[in-house]
């Protein structure tokens, strides 16, 4: 296991590990955001499993117990960042005019809270992030700077989490905002036991029971939110983790259709071609070239 | 025909406190002798590589004017420049085209740079 560890004085922790295997438990120190580089990585944290990507990262809240494991012949990347309390408080402070202006100019709003899930790892964070990285690989210890790079790394969740809780939450169709915000939670747990199972086979009777919302009610509602149904929206995560392998292994089509769960390879060429408008073994090339 | 930038010139009232911040500030090396514009004080500052050029012109009714300049990390030469003294006027910002944050010289140019970044998923 190749491992790089900075704590830095205010207390922020950077991490990057490189390993093949790994079942341990842990409780989160401070409030952690974890970035899987290569490979993927399987987080239970209660009755929840929490798959990380390339293409997600996971949220997980201060005190809370998890397990995190990794099995795979090619090492897996992983890359973590512990905030420390102070620092979030302090960031809180000195930022509450920006954050009054992400949070639509309410001032009487309290900063995001930190929502324990999976979230897309795309835009400004993926930047910041992998800026941040960089920095480290090439050997640069200057916390001034690392903590500018947190700073950002804060100001950019709260940008998402306003995208991906309270935007979504304001589609439901609920009078009450309390129960809007509710609703999307389970939701959030419903979008994120699709995500960390995508490549298996389960039923709507599976993540209605792991969200507790019924049948009826994950079908209407998750469709508010997210804009298509949880059958569309896992088809979507198949197609995209198929399109990440083929830029990214050298996986023949056909074992890519099974890696990421689809059974038939002829709907899966169908299916590609009608999101991407371009052929997997086409886009496969074009990619090699 | 092909076209395109050699030096952006800068007007400053002052040739040499202009030489200073650009290298010592902006970590420009190189300085070259010039006569292109009808100023009996000018000279060409460039990185090492050549890739950036300001031809500094010293006038006395200078305008202030803005330049763009091009970072693969802004929060990385934000931090830079703010460590070799530079006072930006606003903390990296972000916008459309990626992110972005301005700072000016002794002169009042003002000097924008960004770090311009796709949004569109590949």
């Amino acid at each position: 296991m190749l491992r790089y560890t900075n704590e830095l004085s205010n207390k922020n922790k950077l991490q990057l590990e490189s390993t093949c295997e790994t079942s341990h438990e842990k409780e989160a120190e401070g409030q952690i955001f974890k970035w899987v580089l290569s490979g993927h990585q399987e987080c239970a944290v209660g009755n929840r499993i929490l798959s990380a990507h390339p293409d997600s990262f996971l949220i997980l809240n201060q005190g809370s117990k998890y397990i995190e494991k990794i099995d795979s012949i090619a090492p897996v990347n992983t890359f973590t960042i512990t905030f420390s309390q102070p620092f979030i408080t302090d960031f809180n402070h000195s930022y509450q005019c920006t954050l009054n202006e992400l949070l639509n100019n309410d001032h009487n709003e309290s900063p995001p809270h930190f929502l324990e899930a999976i979230y897309p790892f795309i835009g400004d964070m993926r930047y910041t992030v992998m800026h941040l990285k960089e920095q480290i690989d090439q050997g640069v210890s200057d916390e001034l700077l690392f903590n500018e790079y947190l700073n950002h790394c804060l100001l950019n969740y709260y940008k998402l989490y306003k995208k991906e809780v309270l935007a979504r939450a304001d589609k439901l169709s609920f009078a009450k905002s309390k129960t809007r915000i509710e609703v999307l939670k389970r939701l959030s747990v419903a979008k994120d036991y699709i995500v960390s199972n995508y490549n298996k086979s389960f039923s709507l009777e599976d993540v209605a029971s792991a969200s507790c919302l019924s049948v009826n009610h994950l079908l209407r509602t998750f469709k508010e939110a997210y804009g298509y149904s949880p059958h569309q929206y896992l088809t979507n995560i198949r197609l995209s983790r198929a399109k990440y392998l083929m830029r990214t292994s050298s996986f023949h089509v056909n074992e890519i259709v099974t890696l990421v769960g689809f059974e038939c390879p002829s709907s899966f060429i169908r299916l590609f071609k009608t999101k991407f408008q371009v052929t997997p073994i086409r886009y496969k090339k074009m990619r090699l070239n | 025909m092909s076209l395109s930038i050699k030096y952006v010139p800068i007007s400053v009232t002052k040739l040499e406190t202009a030489v200073a911040f650009f290298k010592e500030k902006l970590g420009l090396e190189q300085t070259e002798a010039a006569t292109l514009f009808q100023s009996k004080k000018q000279l060409i500052v460039k990185s090492l590589s050549g890739d950036t050029s300001f031809l500094l012109v010293e006038s006395s009714q200078q305008t202030p004017g803005k330049i763009v300049l091009k970072t693969d990390d802004c929060i990385k030469d934000y931090h830079l420049l703010r460590e070799r003294g530079v006072v930006f006027q606003s903390q990296p910002n972000y916008l459309d085209e990626g992110l972005s944050a301005s700072f000016c010289d002794p002169f009042g140019n003002q000097y924008i740079l960004l770090e311009e970044r796709s949004y569109v998923e590949d």
